[in-house]
């Protein structure tokens, strides 16, 4: 370590160097690049508004040692500035920019600081703990809506540029031009509410620009003001395609910084739950990354297996989608009797219905056609970008949290890693579907060692959670899905920060689709399976 | 006996739309009552999902609930949508958007604020970045409470325009009538 360190210690296992801020990109590039640490993942990136100084904390893993740090410099003044580390790691590149859209941090030599969540002219920095919430129903609506915010991004250019050098803007003359296209935030394959600006030549992508924020519902701020127990029916709103999943990740930090020990019967039943959820999840992905194809018989199986989980969801905890079934220490409610044989009628059905699922699209031509070799992303890339979950399984980097850092009980159960090496988009389809039949394997190990026992843990009036922080993350169906507290004794949250897996992930949508055409974006959109709502946040 | 005698005829929804003629053979109805049935029985609407509730949305069209026995599908076109579904949180960066698709629709054109968060902005009420309910946006026709709203419930919100349609028509028709 060069020097800059200013104090060193450990926070659950994990050492902790706090630095000069001068001195986090030469660290940076020191524990990348050094052949015994190779520090290749950037994991998440939290600024946090300490009242007279921004503290900036890197968490930072290396997927070959399994190796951890964490990083925390402080940023003082009116103006903080913060050195981005974008030149070691791409994927900090979209991190940096949220901090500085929430928190106003800027950052040094960043290639692309711009506002990402929130739109162009915003006023304010709303994760700083003195930002004033505006009471204004109509705040920042146009009082006249003929007048609607044009879009600001830079036209495109008229004159082109001939092979010589000489530049050509005379009208009427037969040349091309590249034009750009807005696809999105309304269109039928984009997932939700992302908006991709291509510029195309023709109908190759030679740019691609995504703008997201037309989802973002600044749920870390709320959780800054509500208790910790009121926050988690919010978790399951981050990404809705699995709440439960979210749920776990939330409750788990709880449990780990309040060292509140879960039963065992509730260990099972979360497993349980956790992963018929990824099913559900990855079911959707079909049924989508069907449509966007052109089909829809996938999509309609999809959503006939799909209710089938959902009945099972509904009778445990009566909601179909927003489930708020985790609480610190236990469930809130048991399995009904009837579950245990629902849930293995619906494993031997869906066992049955999977070759034929899977036959609908990896035996058919056109959609091998559309998928294979398109938009490929290499491993180095992948891991660069800080990419996780399926993304980077597809790629055949055999990353996957529930073996790299078991978490609740899935050191006992035996399951495969689904790994592709192409790193294209059938490559991530075909992984999926495999993380389908392995969870289906989980699931029943789970329920042929299901104890009996109590699921539910008394907790106290007020719920507090000792000084401290805590940084937990789980497998998610979208990747490593991670979740920071940071906790100042009192009954709220100090900071929530949510390491989103397909945040990050959707970086490295550029790079995939550059060259190709413009229906092959859709198949590289598909294939990511993202969730906006954990996006945008 | 026998042969001769018909079975009880159908009941049709549109027979109550017609005044038969004696002899048959040609109906009559006012233009208002069967453009009202017609609108009514083929309902698009936009293929346009904000958040959470366009999963609900999804199921919906999908095999067990199955939104097409309502004459109803999604159009990925605002310009060939008759209803706006708004599924999910309006965020201060969204709602232009959402104005100007609803400008592109055709008229007439029905607004249905399905979940807290497009009635009111649920429970993101207090955040710095959501509109706190669509129709400061937009109008609505419709609202559908719950987060999410169950597929049955949307089924319900769509059969309510569904009325408001046809309420509309035989208005209409009635007033033509009457001058």
């Amino acid at each position: 370590m060069p020097d800059g360190v200013i104090e060193s210690g450990e926070s659950g296992g994990v050492p902790v160097f706090r630095l000069k801020p001068e001195a986090v990109l030469p660290v940076c590039r020191c524990l990348k690049d050094s052949l015994e640490l190779r520090f290749d993942y950037p994991e998440s990136i939290t600024g946090v508004d300490r009242g007279d100084r921004i503290e900036l904390i890197y968490h930072l893993s290396s997927l070959l040692t399994g190796a951890k740090v964490i990083l925390r410099t402080d940023i003082a003044g009116d103006d903080p500035t913060a050195d981005s580390v974008v030149s070691v790691w791409k994927g900090a590149n979209w991190q940096e920019r949220e901090i500085f859209d929430l928190l106003g941090v800027k950052f040094r030599n960043h290639p692309d600081l711009r506002r990402i969540l929130l739109p162009e002219g915003w006023d304010g920095y709303p994760l700083r703990k003195d930002y004033v919430i505006p009471e204004n129903d109509r705040h920042f609506l146009p009082d006249d809506w003929s007048v609607l915010c044009e879009d600001t991004e830079p036209e495109a250019p008229v004159c082109v540029t001939e092979e010589d050098g000489t530049v050509i803007c005379e009208p009427g003359r037969f040349r091309t031009e590249e034009i750009q296209i807005n696809m999105g935030p309304q269109h039928p394959s984009t997932h939700g509410v992302l908006r991709l600006l291509l510029t195309l030549d023709g109908e190759i992508v030679v740019d691609c620009r995504p703008d997201i924020g037309y989802l973002h519902r600044g749920m870390e701020k709320l959780a800054e003001m509500r208790t910790y127990i009121q926050f988690i029916p919010i978790t399951d709103r981050f990404d809705y395609l699995s709440s439960m999943l979210n749920n776990a990740v939330y409750v788990g930090a709880l449990e780990k910084l309040g060292g509140i020990e879960v039963p065992e019967r509730v260990e099972y039943i979360r497993v349980i739950m956790m992963e018929l959820q990824r099913i559900a999840s990855h079911l959707v992905f079909y049924g989508s990354m069907a449509l966007d194809l052109g089909a829809t018989t996938p999509f309609l199986y999809a959503f006939r297996e799909r209710e089938d989980i959902i009945d099972l969801f509904e009778m445990t905890c009566g909601a179909r989608l927003t489930y708020n079934y985790f609480r610190p220490g236990g469930v809130s409610r048991d399995l009904p009797d009837e579950f245990v044989p629902k849930c293995r009628e619906f494993i031997s059905k869906m066992r049955k219905r999977l070759p034929e699922y899977d036959a609908l699209f990896t035996e058919n031509e056109i959609f091998l056609l559309r998928t294979r070799g398109v938009g490929v992303i290499s491993a180095e890339d992948a891991k660069d970008y800080g990419m996780s979950g399926p993304n980077l399984r597809g790629s055949g980097v055999a990353y996957d949290v529930r073996k790299a850092d078991p978490y609740s009980i899935y050191n006992r159960f035996e399951f495969d890693v689904a790994v592709r090496q192409e790193g294209d988009v059938l490559s991530r389809y075909l992984v999926r579907l495999q993380e389908i039949r392995e969870s289906l394997r989980i699931i029943e190990q789970a329920l042929d060692g299901l104890p009996d026992g109590k699921v539910n843990y008394k907790l106290p009036p007020v719920f507090k959670l000792p000084e401290g922080e805590v940084y937990h993350h789980i497998e998610s169906s979208r990747g490593d899905l991670g979740c920071f507290i940071i906790s100042d004794g009192s009954p709220k949250p100090y900071r929530l920060k949510w390491r989103a897996p397909s945040f990050i992930s959707l970086q490295a949508l550029p790079k995939m689709v550059k060259g190709w055409k413009v229906a092959d974006v859709v198949a590289a959109v598909g294939s990511l399976d993202i969730v906006l709502g954990e996006v945008d946040r | 006996m026998g042969i001769e005698e018909k079975a009880a005829p159908i009941k049709r929804p549109i027979d109550a739309l017609i005044e038969p003629l004696p002899g048959g053979g040609i109906i009559m109805t006012s233009v208002e009552k069967a453009l009202g049935w017609a609108r009514e029985g083929s309902l698009w609407y936009m293929l346009f999902g904000l958040a959470c509730c366009a999963i609900e949305l999804m199921a919906t069209g999908a095999a067990r609930y199955d939104f097409d026995r309502f004459g109803m599908m999604f159009r990925a076109s605002p310009r060939q949508a008759d209803l706006m579904i708004v599924a999910g949180t309006v965020t201060k960066k969204m709602a232009p958007r959402i104005r100007r698709l609803w400008e592109q629709m055709a008229e007439p054109r029905y607004v249905i604020a399905m979940g807290s968060c497009a009635n009111a902005g649920g429970p993101f009420r207090d955040s710095y970045a959501v509109v706190r309910g669509v129709d400061l946006v937009i109008p609505v026709d419709v609202y559908l409470p719950g987060c999410p709203p169950r597929p049955e419930a949307l089924l319900h919100a769509c059969l309510e325009v569904h009325k408001k349609i046809k309420a509309e028509a035989e208005a209409k028709a009635k007033k033509e009538a009457g001058r």
